[in-house]
Parts: C-alpha cells; sequence; structure tokens
C-alpha cells in the first residue's frame, strides 16, 4: 500500500514538473536572400542575374560555414542564425569566382530580420 | 511598399531610424517611386518563399531613385539626419550614381544591396507582373 502512495506520488510529481515546463522556443533565426549578379563593365549599366553561383556563407570568425546555390533566376535563400558573415563564390567545380570589388561582402544579420545581399561579380 | 499578394500597401510607419527620420511627404514620394519603379519592371516582388512577398530585383539604384524623388518632394532639412544629409549631398554631387555609391558606404542595410540597376526580366508565377 505504501509502494502504491509512492508510485502515485512520484507520478503527481513527475506530471506537474511536465506541466510546468515551457513550451519549446522557436530558433531565432534571420534570413538572407541573395541576389547573384554580374557587374556591368560600366557603372551604371544593367546588372544581369547569374544561375547556379555557388555561394559560402562563414562566420566572422570562420567557424561556421554554410553553402547554398542560387536559381535559375539568381535567388537563393538562406536562414542563417543571428550574427555576422561573410560569403565568396564558387561555380558549381568549386572554383572561386572574383567579386566585384565595390560590393559588400560580409553582413550583419539579426533575428526575424530578412536582408537582400547581393553577390556581385566581377565584370566579364 | 509591400505587396500581398493582391494589393500594394505604402507603409508610412516603417522604422524611422531606418530611412534616418525621413518625414512623411519625403516617405511618400519615396514610396510612389517604388510603385512606379513596379509598373516599369525595375523591381517587383516575389513569393518563392510563400505565403510572403518579397522584393524581387531589388538594387541601390532603385533605392538611389526613390530618395531623390523624396527629396524632390521636400528638400532635405539641416535638423535631419546625417544619413538624409549626406544622401542629399552625393545625389546633388553625382546624380542617381552618386547616390549608389553613397548607399554602398552608408552604414544602412542598403550597402548589401548589388548596385544594380537589374530589371525584372524573368517571368514566373511566382514574381508579380503588371497586367497588360
Amino acid at each position: 500500500m505504501k509502494f502504491l502512495s509512492n508510485v502515485t506520488a512520484l507520478l503527481i510529481v513527475l506530471l506537474s514538473s511536465m506541466a510546468a515546463q515551457d513550451p519549446p522556443k522557436p530558433l531565432p533565426l534571420g534570413f538572407a536572400d541573395f541576389e547573384t549578379v554580374r557587374a556591368a563593365k560600366t557603372k551604371g549599366e544593367l546588372q544581369v542575374s547569374v544561375p547556379s553561383i555557388v555561394i559560402r556563407i562563414s562566420s566572422k570568425d570562420r567557424k561556421r560555414e554554410s553553402f547554398a546555390i542560387s536559381s535559375r533566376e539568381g535567388y537563393v535563400s538562406v536562414p542563417l542564425r543571428p550574427g555576422s558573415y561573410c560569403f565568396d563564390a564558387y561555380d558549381q567545380k568549386g572554383l572561386q569566382l572574383e567579386l566585384d570589388s565595390e560590393q559588400a561582402r560580409c553582413f550583419d544579420l539579426v533575428a526575424h530580420d530578412r536582408l537582400v545581399v547581393g553577390v556581385v561579380l566581377a565584370a566579364n | 511598399l509591400k505587396y500581398n499578394g493582391q494589393v500594394f500597401i505604402v507603409s508610412l510607419k516603417g522604422n524611422a531610424n531606418e530611412y534616418g527620420a525621413i518625414d512623411s511627404n519625403q516617405k511618400v514620394a519615396h514610396e510612389f517611386e517604388h510603385g512606379r519603379q513596379v509598373l516599369d519592371r525595375e523591381l517587383s516582388y516575389h513569393n518563392y518563399n510563400p505565403p510572403d512577398w518579397k522584393p524581387w530585383a531589388l538594387d541601390r539604384t532603385d533605392e538611389a531613385k526613390a530618395f531623390a524623388a523624396g527629396f524632390d518632394a521636400t528638400p532635405v532639412a539641416p535638423d535631419q539626419s546625417g544619413f538624409l544629409n549626406g544622401m542629399r549631398q552625393a545625389i546633388n554631387a553625382g546624380g542617381i550614381q552618386g547616390g549608389v555609391d553613397y548607399l554602398g558606404r552608408s552604414n544602412t542595410k542598403y550597402r548589401y544591396l548589388p548596385a544594380g540597376p537589374i530589371n525584372v526580366t524573368h517571368r514566373s508565377p511566382a514574381i508579380y507582373e503588371v497586367p497588360k
């Protein structure tokens, strides 16, 4: 009898501790919307979308990296943890592509924000 | 300027810091210039990640033109932010390209945008197209 009451008490404690648990917290994420384009030879001329560019996104401390590939329209959205990131670009064989020298290569992302980030390849 | 899949919405409740405390006249003119860009296929919206519609082909040229339109509506006052005054000086000195370069150096999220101009060249059900 004493055993049963102990088990009942234990169950009550377990159930009440489960009920007291907070609901799972959503993962804090930001979104980097990359546009892969090629710079024009002359400033002010049209920049053209470039498909299938592999983007390496590295945390500024270089401890984490992610990869993404842009669509045929030159677009890819990447969810990332809040933080500071830099990126570079490659073709699908893994060869690094030269980026336009005037374009920012690093960005700061905060949770729940969405940034449009240009990956601008150097002019041909 | 936002698009929700049915209508375009001009919101004047944006983060004042983001615009650098742009005034209401400047803001209306800024957003209506973005509307003109949608009509001329310089800018659009996409829903590749439904349900949201997000800017498509957005670049610093679009933004520089929008700021210039805002300044045409109401000149920048000296007591407006350093960002807006710097933007005005850049456009006065170098036209739209001056504004594009200034945004690229600014401490705002505009600097991450490609310089452009990038126009809407792709046709897709996921990209808004002005009805003919």
